[in-house]
């Protein structure tokens, strides 16, 4: 059982040894770690020394929680799935987004400081850019959904030819003459302004396709009373035949 | 064929010649039967259809007027000629339906113009508002160090000393400073007052605080026989999870405050969370597995069944968040072996959606304003991820801490999220919307049922 809690609180004592070292920035403290280190097993030793110097005092109190941790690292352990990458998180820690010379305060603002840092690395660094390449990701999003009212646009386009051409067949043609070629502009007018997308065309586009209706509506009126005297010829003809 | 008439003039005359002709050949045959079934009255059918040509409606009247009068035999003969006549009358009809049905595709397409410009995106800003230090915070993914009161004051764990945080003036205050042989601290919960906070060591022990006076007002003893590493409040009962893998629910106001115990963990409890009704509570294990107990199924024995027993996650369950839009609606996160976000019907126990998110989740949070949902996540981007309900759309994905992400906690407004990871920094981000809209949501909200109650969410 000893040998098994050596084996395991080495590692654990050594991380702690070289975050008192970056604390500290003194090296004459490494024999005293070393001595708490053997001793920390038995608590009345802790006691004994606890008694003893000022300084040592001071060590200790930093080496506790280690120790806390140290020993209760072997409870986590199993089920400490979850935890299992702490050491590189410590070390992490150490190389974290603060320089070790700076002073750490609790809950002190570092927004400004942070944000220098992470610019340097972003500088420097090609995760930082890939991260940046996410934000056009989303613009790309935007530009797909811009083709959509596109396609749409060209559908109603599409629609017009359609009335213009029964119109062509009920209108005849000594008097529709002037109308046709009328009609053959606005098209072309369509045609062109399609290739454009601002609203304003886009108003103007809907202006043209209600003329167009209302202009065959009108010219349908206008060519009935000729359809009428057609008919009326036809069924005299008719008439006289059967007579 | 457009083409074509584009083309040359020639053959746009020669194709305009045929659709006349086409008009004139389907009114031949029509006459003739005419002719057939009434050779006599001829001259009738004639002023009916001249009266049809000229005015549609007004030869519909005199017909009617027409058939009062007269014989069967004549009516029954004008009956035919009225349905011949009809057939003429929808020949014309059917012209001016044509422009009838350009006029809808406008309106809809008008129509889909309409709701694009109605979804202006928020803007989710990508970066921190804020960054504190916090130095010496645990990284241990198995604890609750981090919560915002209803005060508007942050608490903080870091090591054996809780920090407090007034949002409001931007201070920094101490609690406490737990001694050797009881820390650190493993959890921190605000009571749904906003004054008194619940302080969870890791020698078993619960401490009950007044930050307004700084002043301990009990000690919660002989419950659990390993660390308490999650808290959660429901009124004055404050539920505890152990190591040990107990749930006990204490009464502060008694001297005895072990009301009831919740067997069913065999793992450390590191999920703890009361519905907003403060019906149901949902505790999430190391053990893979989620309960929900009911409140009271649970007042009838001391040793209670859970209500469900949630088993597909694969890893363990910190990340609990009820929803608060939607009753009986429960987001679970699964650690590293899992990913995945979960929703759970907690009346029926179902499952609803699984989403995988690729990463450790270690906190969810829900907007108390929108529809979406916060997750926080571990190795390897350390990102912070905003999803849209129900859909599960990534709507961003907020990077700048180097660690994992292990604590989140949301301001009283809702707009503001605050988030600590094992990098030693404790970062604000605005993610959930601007202030000013939330005090236009915030009547709203009042005027919701139960408002009162979401409060100790």
């Amino acid at each position: 059982m000893p040998e098994a809690r050596d084996r395991t609180e080495r590692p654990v004592d050594y991380s702690t040894i070289f975050a008192n070292r970056r604390r500290h920035g003194i090296l004459l403290d490494e024999p005293d770690s070393r001595l708490s280190l053997i001793e920390s097993p038995v608590n009345p030793d802790i006691g004994s020394i606890g008694g003893t110097g000022g300084l040592v005092r001071g060590n200790f109190t930093t080496w506790r929680p280690g120790n806390g941790r140290g020993g209760h690292t072997p409870f986590r352990l199993p089920q400490g799935r979850e935890n299992m990458p702490i050491v590189t998180a410590r070390r992490g820690r150490g190389g974290g987004l603060l320089p070790s010379w700076y002073p750490r305060t609790p809950l002190r603002d570092i927004t400004h400081i942070v944000r220098a840092i992470e610019r340097r690395r972003g500088a420097g660094t090609g995760g930082d850019d890939g991260r940046v390449i996410e934000i056009p990701t989303h613009r790309q999003v935007g530009v797909l959904e811009s083709p959509v009212p596109l396609s749409g646009e060209h559908k109603c386009s599409m629609v017009t030819p359609g009335p213009s051409v029964g119109f062509k067949r009920s209108c005849p043609p000594s008097t529709a003459k002037v109308q046709k070629m009328l009609l053959d502009i606005t098209k072309e007018i369509a045609e062109e302004e399609a290739g454009f997308i601002t609203p304003e065309k886009k108003l103007l586009n809907s202006i043209d396709k209600v003329e167009k209706i209302v202009m065959a509506e009108i010219q349908k009126l206008k060519s009935t009373p000729q359809a009428k005297r057609e008919e009326r010829e036809k069924r005299v003809r008719t008439l006289m035949t059967m007579r | 064929m457009d083409a074509g008439m584009n083309n040359t003039s020639s053959h746009y005359k020669t194709q305009a010649r045929c659709p006349l002709q086409e008009h004139f050949l389907p009114r031949k045959p029509s006459k003739e039967n005419l002719d057939r079934f009434i050779p006599n009255r001829s001259a009738m059918n004639f002023d009916y259809a001249h009266f049809a040509l000229t005015e549609g409606r007004k030869g519909k009247d005199q017909t009617a007027a027409v058939s009062s009068p007269s014989k069967e035999a004549y009516r029954k003969q004008l009956a035919e000629t009225m349905n011949l006549n009809h057939t003429r009358i929808l020949a014309f009809r059917n012209k001016p339906q044509a422009p009838v049905e350009l006029l809808p595709s406008n309106h809809s397409a008008s129509l889909h113009q309409q709701p694009k410009s109605v979804k202006p995106r928020r803007y989710i800003p990508q970066t921190s508002e804020r960054t504190l230090d916090a130095p010496d915070i645990v990284d241990d993914f198995y604890l609750n160090l981090l919560d915002w009161g209803s005060a508007n004051v942050l608490a903080i764990a870091l090591d054996h000393t809780v920090y407090l945080w007034d949002a409001s003036t931007g201070s920094t205050s101490e609690l406490v400073t737990i001694d050797e042989e009881k820390g650190p601290v493993t959890s921190i919960n605000w009571a749904p007052d906003g004054r008194h906070v619940a302080v969870g060591l890791n020698n078993s022990e619960v401490q009950l605080w007044d930050s307004a006076s700084n002043r301990q007002l009990r000690t919660l003893k002989g419950g659990h026989q390993s660390r308490v590493g999650s808290l959660a409040w429901n009124n004055h009962i404050l539920t505890t999870g152990g190591m040990d893998g107990l749930i006990i629910n204490n009464d502060v106001r008694i001297r005895s405050p072990i009301v009831e115990t919740y067997r069913g963990h065999t793992q450390e409890v590191c999920g703890l969370k009361w519905s907003g009704s403060g019906q149901q509570l949902a505790s999430g294990g190391n053990d893979n597995v989620v309960h929900i107990w009911d409140r009271s199924v649970a007042s009838s024995n001391s040793t209670t069944q859970w209500l469900h027993r949630l088993e597909e996650h694969t890893s363990a369950v910190k990340a609990l968040a009820w929803c608060p839009f939607q009753a009986n609606l429960l987001a679970t996160g699964g650690g590293g072996g899992d990913r995945t976000i979960k929703f759970w019907n907690t009346h029926t126990g179902a499952c609803l959606n699984s989403v995988d998110t690729g990463s450790q989740v270690c906190s969810l949070l829900w907007s108390k304003n929108e529809r979406e949902l916060l997750s926080s996540h571990g190795f390897t981007q350390n990102q912070l991820t905003l999803w849209k309900y129900p859909s599960m759309v990534k709507m961003a994905e907020l990077t700048g801490h180097t660690s994992r992400v292990l604590y989140m906690a949301q301001s009283p407004d809702g707009c503001t999220v605050a988030s600590a990871a094992g990098d030693e920094t404790l970062r604000f981000w605005n993610v959930f919307g601007v202030p000013e809209t939330a005090k236009k949501a915030a009547p709203k909200a009042v005027s919701e049922p139960f408002s009162h109650v979401n409060r100790i969410r």
